[in-house]
């Protein structure tokens, strides 16, 4: 007779020691990314110590850039998100708003406020896209471009703008992304230093908590909800550690949609922003590095800078931020997916062998692998297979390790920036990041992991997100 | 594999390591919050009595600026520097080498870090005077560090200083090519010997970046090189060569450049169609006209543009080719109407 009893407890433990070994190494990888990203972060110091950035300001050789803001329903928020573009501390700046078939009256707001005009504009379908409707210029903002065409989402939107666009460079964004005045002149450096990169991502912080006025943050503060308090930590960890120590481990994978600069001719040699993918921004990031390999055998360079800064609202209802998260996870699992043939292939050096399987084995089946975890230890503990002394004192290393990575990141933040000048945010960042590992850290797992299943299901939507609106929030 | 022992023993570990991070997280924000509010204390008093020392011409350094700790001396320095020029920046200056600070980042830039060495050049581009310091630095390992040089310079131009901005403009680092371009372009008129000297000596692609640097300083002293080098058989040269002319004007510019509109490459084409606009040479804008009528689309935009940059009499032209010509052309001609101002895109 079969024991099923034994054969359970051998499985259960026997599992526990795989999700071990997995967790033995991802945090390792954290380790080594934590140390990385300070070595980049104290050579980026040393790079800037005393930088003037006045010849990047009004040289006549700087790259011109292209802002590329797709605006969906923004009626509210629109005038304000173009002004602050046009004053963007940046000369050789064009501003291109894409109204994405919206069914409010983001057009004839803008008309009215910018005195817009048709205009007949002569396109390049360089890239494939649903029909525009009009192009409007302004003749008192000739940099600015205002495009109405048919709903076709985000990368639709983006792919006209790069038919559309006169500058070498394209920074895509969100419409309702605030970036701070001299983000460009710091964006831009990776690219005055070296013809190799295609693409550079900022640093993305959460406004919320914070006062704005006239499109810009002028009292920074961290929110006392708890939502958006642990995405605070969370935005931080994930840009300051994770990205920058990318810099340094194979270069970065993930440009955020909401404030990335790319070579225009590098993105349209790649056909552009995909179709039908949530994930849309990593995987033009993933395109472009692939393709220096496949075309020229040299590695295209992909760089995250620091400090230039955007600021974004972060939902503030787990409704809304679980449809995000979701989409997130779905738009990850569907990159690596068609990308696939890349991981552990030696033709793609560091991307094939390092940085592809790092997302698929640790992004991507993270939550898989924390779920099977959770569930095998409160299985095994019920059928007695696990002892709870064991359980409880892996519980508080786990977490304990993971609240040590998080403070880590504010030190590192302290260290380097200090954006927070006020002692009771700095508490209150330590109190989120404490208290991040329990129940949020789950729930997570939990929408990434719906994320996954919508994904096997073949679903490409992206969910509505609800904003309150920073400026109309906090304006003072 | 792991034991409940071995998880006893390392669990303290983390628990001290978090108390720690947490302890020292706290204790950096409190020193930050303490050292920014002092050093914008500081800042201020220093700037008021830098402000009254430069503005009163006094001999003597106000004794508060002395007592300052020295980075809190350069940042008040710096900062005054960049906002004034002529004598008010020479007195900066004359102050910032009395109370030490130009020879303590004279001496940064001999330093084995490069950091210091950039730091040094930094402080010694705003700060510092004719140094002899930073020739070695033109050659330094460093990339950011030579064009920090580069920079320098542009303030401080000599003959020996452009002839290394020259070499520089070759530099295998991207940003050094772009800060001796940018350097040379602002400097101007002065660099203009040595630009001739290289273009005269040189061609092919080779001869791509100086073109763009003369196209920008525009001085006639370039239409020799540029002459010889619009006949070049790279395509790219003759276009460079065409913008060149658009700077300098002149007849033998106008010719050329009706020579270059029947080039075999559209895209020189239409550099050529580009520079006539720019010259506003109206005596071409029915051969503009006729390009906008047969050429490809580079060609025919960029004579649209042209005729636009022309006023009333390239108008008149694109109003007729709406009119009267096929919808290619036509659509040319309107998107220059249209655009919000002459000339076209950049």
């Amino acid at each position: 007779m079969i024991d099923w009893g034994h054969v359970a407890q051998v499985i259960l433990v026997d599992l526990e020691i795989a999700i071990l070994i997995y967790f033995v190494i991802v945090n390792s990888f954290y380790a080594l990314l934590l140390v990385t990203a300070g070595l980049e972060m104290r050579d980026h110091l040393r790079r800037t110590r005393a930088e003037t950035r006045w010849r990047v300001l009004n040289s006549r050789v700087t790259p011109r850039i292209t802002m590329l803001a797709p605006a969906y329903n923004e009626e509210a928020t629109v005038t304000e998100s173009v002004r602050s573009l046009l004053t963007l501390h940046y000369a050789r700046l064009e501003v291109i708003l894409i109204n994405d078939g919206s069914k409010d009256r983001t057009l004839d707001v803008l008309i009215g406020e910018f005195g817009l005009k048709p205009v007949f504009v002569e396109q390049e379908f360089l890239l494939n896209t649903q029909p525009i409707r009009a192009v409007y210029r302004s003749a008192g903002h000739p940099n600015l471009l205002v495009v109405d065409k048919v709903n076709g989402g985000k990368a639709d939107a983006l792919n006209v703008g790069l038919n559309l666009a006169s500058g070498d460079l394209v920074c895509a964004m969100d419409a309702d992304t605030l970036i701070e005045p001299d983000a460009l002149q710091r964006m831009v450096r990776p690219f005055l230093f070296s013809d190799d990169y295609v693409a550079a991502g900022g640093t993305i912080r959460i406004a919320n908590g914070s006062t704005a006025r006239a499109g810009r943050i002028i009292d920074l503060g961290v929110p006392r909800q708890a939502i958006p308090g642990f995405q605070i930590v969370e935005y931080l960890r994930a840009f300051l550690f994770g990205r920058l120590g990318w810099n340094k481990l194979g270069g970065n994978l993930v440009i955020s949609g909401a404030f990335g600069l790319f070579r225009r001719e590098a993105v349209i040699a790649v056909g552009g922003y995909a179709h039908g993918s949530v994930g849309e921004d990593m995987e033009l990031v993933l395109k472009l590095r692939r393709r220096g390999y496949e075309v020229s055998g040299v590695p295209r360079e992909v760089a995250f800078v620091p400090d230039p800064v955007a600021w974004t609202e972060a939902p503030e209802s787990a409704r809304v931020l679980a449809r995000q998260r979701d989409r997130w996870h779905r738009g990850l699992a569907d990159t690596l997916w068609r990308h696939r043939s890349l991981a552990f292939n030696p033709k793609y050096g560091v991307l094939g062998m390092v940085v592809v399987p790092y997302f698929f084995i640790v992004e991507l089946l993270a939550p898989v692998v924390e779920a099977v975890g959770l569930l095998g230890l409160l299985i095994g503990l019920a059928i007695g297979a696990i002892n709870y002394p064991f359980a409880i004192l892996f519980f508080l290393l786990a977490y304990g390790y993971g609240a040590v990575l998080s403070i880590m990141t504010l030190l590192l933040e302290g260290f380097s920036y200090h954006r927070y000048a006020r002692m009771r945010d700095h508490v209150m960042l330590i109190v989120w990041a404490l208290l991040e590992n329990i129940g949020y850290r789950q729930l997570t797992v939990w929408w990434r992991l719906k994320g996954l299943w919508k994904f096997f299901r073949g679903r490409t939507d992206w969910g509505a997100m609800e904003r309150r609106g920073i400026n109309k929030a906090k304006a003072t | 594999v792991i034991s409940t022992e071995f998880l006893r023993w390392v669990l303290p570990l983390i628990g001290g390591l978090l108390l720690s991070s947490v302890l020292l997280t706290l204790a950096r924000a409190a020193f930050l919050i303490w050292y920014n509010h002092q050093t914008h204390r500081r800042l201020a008093v220093a700037r008021r009595a830098l402000v009254v020392a430069v503005s009163t011409e006094a001999v003597d350094i106000p004794q508060e600026f002395l007592a300052m700790p020295f980075r809190v001396k350069v940042r008040a320095l710096v900062d005054l520097a960049r906002g004034v020029t002529g004598i008010e920046l020479r007195r900066v200056r004359a102050i910032a080498a009395q109370v030490g600070v130009v020879a303590a980042a004279e001496s940064m830039t001999r330093s084995r870090l490069w950091a210091k060495r950039l730091y040094g050049a930094r402080i010694l581009t705003v700060l510092g005077p004719d140094s002899t310091h930073i020739a070695p630095l033109f050659y330094d390992p460093e990339p950011l560090v030579r064009a920090q040089a580069a920079e320098w310079a542009t303030t401080r131009p000599d003959e020996a200083r452009i002839a290394s901005l020259v070499l520089l403009v070759y530099d295998d680092v991207a940003f050094c090519r772009f800060s001796a371009t940018d350097a040379l372009l602002r400097i101007g008129t002065p660099a203009v010997p040595a630009l001739v000297e290289r273009l005269d000596n040189i061609s092919g692609i080779i001869a791509l970046p100086l073109l763009d640097i003369a196209a920008g300083i525009g001085s006639p002293a370039f239409l020799t090189a540029a002459l010889r080098l619009s006949k070049a058989y790279e395509p790219e040269v003759r276009a460079r060569a065409a913008n060149v002319f658009a700077a300098i004007g002149g007849e033998q510019s106008i010719h050329t450049l009706l020579r270059l509109l029947s080039d075999e490459v559209p895209d020189v084409r239409a550099a050529a169609a580009r520079a006539l606009g720019r010259l506003e040479h109206w005596k071409a804008a029915p051969r503009l006209a006729e390009v906008i009528q047969t050429d490809e689309k580079i060609a025919r935009r960029a004579a649209a543009h042209a005729l636009r940059a022309l006023g009333a009499p390239g108008e008149l032209f694109l109003r007729k080719i709406v009119r009267e010509s096929d919808a290619e052309a036509a659509n040319a001609a309107r998107e220059a109407i249209d655009y919000p101002y002459a000339g076209g895109p950049a």
